[in-house]
C-alpha cells in the first residue's frame, strides 16, 4: 500500500467504498468486494496500479446498478487487455481516469465491452498520459435496446503520440450508440482519434451518433479525427461530425471582457470540456484533486 | 472620485467582405462620459453603435485608425482586453457567449478574484449571499447560476445574466449592447430598474439601444444619434421621444446627411431574359 499511496490520485479513498488492485490482483478494500466481478448494486472507486501486461475482466450482473470510478496509473511499456460485459437489464455508470507518469514509454490498451439487452452504459473517461499510447477500444451493442453514451476527454501535454481508435457496433436492433470526444493537444503532441461505426444488416432502428472536437493549443501540436460509419441497414439513424480548431476567439474574449487573463480564460474553457466528467465524481477527495491537477501542463 | 471616459476623434474600420480591404465604420466620433452620468445612445442600423462598444472593448476586429480613448489617464488602447475589464470597464454584450463545462457562479467569482490584489481572495460566504441576492432582484431562476455559462439560456435569460454579471463586478463604466432585445415587458422593467438602481457618482453607463421602451425605464442623462459613425446630435429625453415618433429620417435631413448605401450608382446587368407572348392569344 506504500507505493500506492505515492500515487496523488490514489490518496483519496478515506471517505468512500475502496478497492486497491495491482495488476489484476487484490490489494485492499473496505468492502466485500475483491475484484472486477460485480454482482450487487454498488458505489465504489476503483485504484489500480498497471506496471505488468495483464488481462481485465469487468463483469455486471444481469439487473444490478452500479457506478465506479476508476484511477488506472500505468507505469512502463505495457499491453492491458480489458473485457466488460454488461448484461442484461444492468446500469453502469463507469468514469476513467487514465493516468501514466514514465514520459519513456510505450502502453498498448485494447477494450472490449459488450452491453446486451436493456442494459445501459454511461462511460466517461478522462485519459491524461504522459506516455505514448494506443488505445483500441470496440462497443459492441448485441442486446436489443442496448444502449450507451460515451463522453471521451483526451489530454496530450507532453509531446507524445497517442492513438485512440474507438468503435461502436451495433448488431440488434433498437440498439443506441453516442460518443462525444474532445481532444486537447499542447506542445509538439500528436493526437489521432478515430472513430467508427458499424450498423449490421438487420440492426433495425439502431441510433448512432459520433462527435470530436479537437483543440489545438499551441502552432506545432497535431489532432486528427478521422470518422467513419458503415450503415449495413435502412432502417437506422446515423450520424457523425469532427472539427478541429484553436480555442474559439470569441469565447476567449467573451471571458477576457471580464478581466480574465488569455491564459486564465483559456484554462477556464478547456476546464470547460472536462467540469462534465468531474461532477459526476461523488468521492469528494478524488474530484478536488483532480480540480488541482495540472492539465494543462502549465509552467 | 468621478472617473472619465473621453472618446476623441476615433476613427474605426473593419475587414470589408472582400477579406482584404478595410471598411471604415467609425468616422471621428467624440463622446465624453462620466461617473454618475447615464448616456443614451440611438441610431439606424449600420451606423456603429455596436461598433463603438467592441472598440472600447477592445474586440479584436475593430480596427483604430485614428483618435483616442482615455479612462481618466490610462491610455485605454493600449491596454488589452482584461486589462480594460480590470480598469472598470464592462461591456454587456448583444450575443452573449454560451460556453459550455464553465458554470455561471464559478465564472462570476473567478472574474471577482481577477480584480482582488495578489494575496487576497474573494470571501465565499459574502459571494454567495451576494450573488444570492443579486439574483433575486433580477428575478431569475434560482438554478440558473449553477447552469454552465449561458448555454440553454433564454435570449432574455442571457441578457439578465448579463446585468447579473455587471451587479457583481461593479464596473465604472458599463456599455449595455441592446440589451433589450429578446426581453418581455417584465423582463424589460427589471433591467431597467436594476440598472438604474446602479447609479451612483461611481457608475456611469453608456445604453444602446433602438427604442424608447427601455428608456421609459432607465433616466438618461444625455441622448445621442448616431448616424454613419459619427455623433450627430445630442439632447435630452425628448430626442427619444422624437426618433420614437419620426425616426432617423429628419436628422438626415436637418443635417444634410446622405446614405452612402443609396448615394452608390447601382449596377445594372442588362436584360438577360425576355417573356414571350403565348401563341394562343
Amino acid at each position: 500500500m506504500k507505493r500506492f499511496m505515492k500515487i496523488p490520485l490514489f490518496n483519496t479513498f478515506k471517505n468512500c467504498n475502496y478497492l486497491f488492485l495491482h495488476n489484476n490482483n487484490y490489494v485492499s478494500s473496505n468492502i466485500n468486494q475483491k475484484d472486477l466481478n460485480f454482482l450487487n448494486d454498488l458505489e465504489i472507486t476503483i485504484y489500480h496500479l498497471l506496471d505488468k501486461d495483464c488481462n481485465l475482466n469487468y463483469t455486471f450482473k444481469q439487473g444490478i446498478n452500479v457506478k465506479i470510478t476508476e484511477v488506472n496509473y500505468y507505469n512502463g511499456n505495457l499491453k492491458i487487455t480489458k473485457e466488460i460485459n454488461c448484461l442484461d437489464n444492468s446500469h453502469i455508470s463507469l468514469i476513467t481516469i487514465e493516468e501514466s507518469e514514465d514520459l519513456d514509454c510505450n502502453i498498448c490498451v485494447n477494450v472490449n465491452t459488450n452491453i446486451l439487452k436493456n442494459a445501459y452504459l454511461d462511460s466517461k473517461k478522462l485519459a491524461i498520459l504522459k506516455s505514448n499510447i494506443k488505445y483500441d477500444e470496440e462497443t459492441l451493442l448485441s442486446g436489443k435496446r442496448a444502449n450507451t453514451e460515451a463522453m471521451n476527454v483526451l489530454v496530450n501535454n507532453y509531446c507524445k503520440h497517442q492513438e485512440f481508435n474507438l468503435v461502436s457496433k451495433h448488431i440488434s436492433v433498437e440498439s443506441e450508440s453516442k460518443m462525444t470526444n474532445f481532444g486537447i493537444c499542447k506542445g509538439k503532441s500528436v493526437l489521432d482519434i478515430n472513430t467508427n461505426g458499424y450498423v449490421v444488416r438487420n440492426a433495425s432502428k439502431s441510433v448512432i451518433s459520433q462527435k470530436t472536437k479537437g483543440i489545438l493549443l499551441d502552432f506545432e501540436a497535431v489532432i486528427s479525427a478521422n470518422p467513419w460509419l458503415q450503415i449495413d441497414d435502412y432502417d437506422c439513424l446515423a450520424s457523425h461530425g469532427a472539427g478541429i480548431g484553436s480555442i474559439d476567439d470569441e469565447e476567449l474574449y467573451y471571458l477576457m471582457s471580464r478581466g480574465l487573463t488569455e491564459s486564465e480564460s483559456s484554462r477556464l474553457i478547456i476546464n470547460g470540456f472536462v467540469n462534465p466528467i468531474f461532477q459526476e465524481i461523488n468521492n469528494k477527495e478524488l474530484k478536488e484533486e483532480l480540480i488541482n491537477l495540472n492539465i494543462l501542463n502549465d509552467k | 472620485m468621478q472617473r472619465v471616459l473621453k472618446i476623441k476623434d476615433l476613427h474605426v474600420s473593419v475587414e470589408d467582405n472582400d477579406g482584404v480591404s478595410q471598411k471604415e465604420i467609425l468616422k471621428g466620433l467624440n463622446l465624453e462620459v462620466k461617473t454618475g452620468e447615464i448616456h443614451a445612445i440611438m441610431g439606424p442600423n449600420g451606423t456603429g453603435k455596436s461598433t463603438l462598444a467592441g472598440t472600447i472593448m477592445g474586440h479584436y476586429k475593430y480596427n483604430v485608425t485614428d483618435g483616442s480613448i482615455n479612462l481618466d489617464d490610462l491610455d485605454v488602447l493600449n491596454m488589452s482586453v482584461d486589462e480594460r475589464s480590470r480598469a472598470g470597464i464592462f461591456l454587456a454584450m448583444q450575443y452573449p457567449n454560451e460556453i459550455s463545462g464553465v458554470s455561471n457562479s464559478d465564472f462570476i467569482k473567478t472574474a471577482m478574484q481577477a480584480r482582488l490584489p495578489e494575496g487576497e481572495h474573494i470571501k465565499l460566504f459574502k459571494f454567495i449571499k451576494e450573488l444570492d441576492k443579486a439574483v433575486s432582484d433580477l428575478k431569475m431562476r434560482s438554478d440558473l447560476p449553477h447552469r454552465y455559462l449561458n448555454e440553454g439560456f433564454s435570449g432574455g435569460e442571457k441578457k439578465r445574466n448579463e446585468i447579473l454579471q455587471m451587479k457583481m463586478l461593479k464596473p465604472s463604466f458599463a456599455i449595455l449592447d441592446e440589451i433589450d432585445s429578446g426581453l418581455d415587458v417584465d423582463a424589460l422593467r427589471i433591467v431597467g430598474e436594476n440598472v438604474n438602481n446602479m447609479r451612483s457618482p461611481d457608475f456611469g453607463a453608456i445604453v444602446i439601444t433602438h427604442y424608447q421602451r427601455l428608456l421609459d425605464y432607465i433616466d438618461c442623462d444625455y441622448v445621442h444619434i448616431m448616424v454613419d459613425g459619427r455623433i450627430v446630435k445630442t439632447g435630452g429625453k425628448e430626442l427619444i421621444e422624437k426618433v420614437d415618433a419620426l425616426g432617423y429620417d429628419w436628422i438626415k435631413e436637418e443635417l444634410g446627411i446622405v446614405d452612402e448605401v443609396a448615394s452608390k450608382p447601382r449596377t445594372v446587368l442588362g436584360t438577360c431574359a425576355v417573356k414571350k407572348g403565348t401563341e394562343n392569344k
